[in-house]
């Protein structure tokens, strides 16, 4: 069963395999210094998890860090992500986790409200007045080189929906092939949206473990795929 | 650095977990406490003295909440064990509550 439980939840914080994750979208502008000063919260009491570190645990069983870790991730590649949450975590020294849809960054900034709409991705209202919405692969190329950029589908799909071949990689293998020529790094996890979990048994969850990902962000868990 | 966060349950889970579901996550940072899950053939063992010690922290508040949000559900209820993880996120996590 690779839904969540209450019994795998409970197990898993029994025997200590837990993580803080704090989970964005839009990081506005007019939020700037509200993000900041949770984020310096968060910093103050809790180290930021690299893959690296991920890795390091599920080796060992142990956190190669000196405080508790955390992640905060960034979802569905918001302009304002660019210009306003990754300049804040490289000013407070801050990694962070970014997941974009990139279906979002290849649409036309006259399209883009558009898309957002008709693909799940919440605009605020504080940022109606702007054109562009989505951050560009420039935007995506600089946050790669002090953060982790990791797979969110093409245009913001659920697993289950993803049957064909050509759906299989439009969605989902392609997104991952483009993060890591932009980046330079494969990337290290996806997710879905609707926050599902890694089932083996979907051939799209499948693609990705095939492609090497190594991790699955869903709503109650993280999981190590291979 | 800032002290501790309380680890005590809260008052009022029923109420603490309303005041989750009317957070904007469109535009707010929604801390949450994630299970680590291994699905290769020999999933590792944690044997990182202090995650155990809030683990098993954690497992205490995870009952307690559960208990009081969703003592009925089903056990794969995913929205069930989603609205414990959160209110575990949102009371033990989330910056500034406890600062």
């Amino acid at each position: 069963m690779s839904g969540p439980s209450f019994t795998e939840q409970a197990q898993a914080f029994r025997d200590g395999r837990l993580l803080r994750v704090v989970n964005y979208h839009n990081t506005p502008a007019a939020q700037r210094e509200e993000i900041r000063r949770e984020l310096t919260g968060y910093a103050e009491r809790y180290a930021c998890v690299l893959p690296e570190h991920l890795d390091a645990f599920y080796a060992t069983g142990r956190w190669p860090l000196d405080r508790p870790g955390f992640i905060p991730v960034f979802y569905d590649g918001y302009r304002n992500n660019a210009t306003v949450a990754a300049p804040l975590c490289d000013e407070l020294g801050i990694t962070a986790w970014f997941f974009p849809p990139t279906g979002f960054i290849d649409t036309p900034v006259a399209e883009q409200r558009a898309y957002a709409e008709a693909h799940h991705i919440t605009l605020v209202e504080s940022e109606h007045s702007q054109d562009q919405l989505a951050m560009t692969w420039d935007d995506l190329t600089r946050i790669g080189e002090r953060h982790v950029v990791a797979a969110h589908t093409s245009s913001h799909a659920r697993a289950a929906h993803l049957v064909t071949r050509e759906a299989i990689q439009e969605e989902a293998v392609g997104p991952a092939q483009k993060i890591e020529k932009v980046t330079g790094r494969p990337a290290a996890a996806f997710a879905w949206l609707g926050g599902t979990p890694f089932d083996p048994a979907s051939p799209a969850n499948a693609a990705l473990r095939d492609l090497g990902i190594r991790y699955c962000f869903s709503n109650t868990k993280i999981q190590r795929i291979q | 650095m800032r002290p501790p966060v309380d680890m005590t349950p809260v008052a009022d889970p029923r109420a603490a977990a309303a005041e989750c579901e009317r957070r904007a996550l469109e535009r707010e940072g929604i801390p949450v406490v994630l299970a680590l899950v291994d699905e290769r053939p020999q999933p590792v063992r944690c044997t990182d003295e202090p995650a155990q010690a809030e683990g098993a922290q954690f497992a205490a508040l995870f009952e307690t909440y559960r208990a009081a949000l969703a003592p009925g559900a089903d056990e794969h209820d995913a929205a069930a064990v989603y609205s414990v993880v959160a209110l575990i996120g949102q009371a033990h996590v989330r910056e500034g509550d406890h600062a």
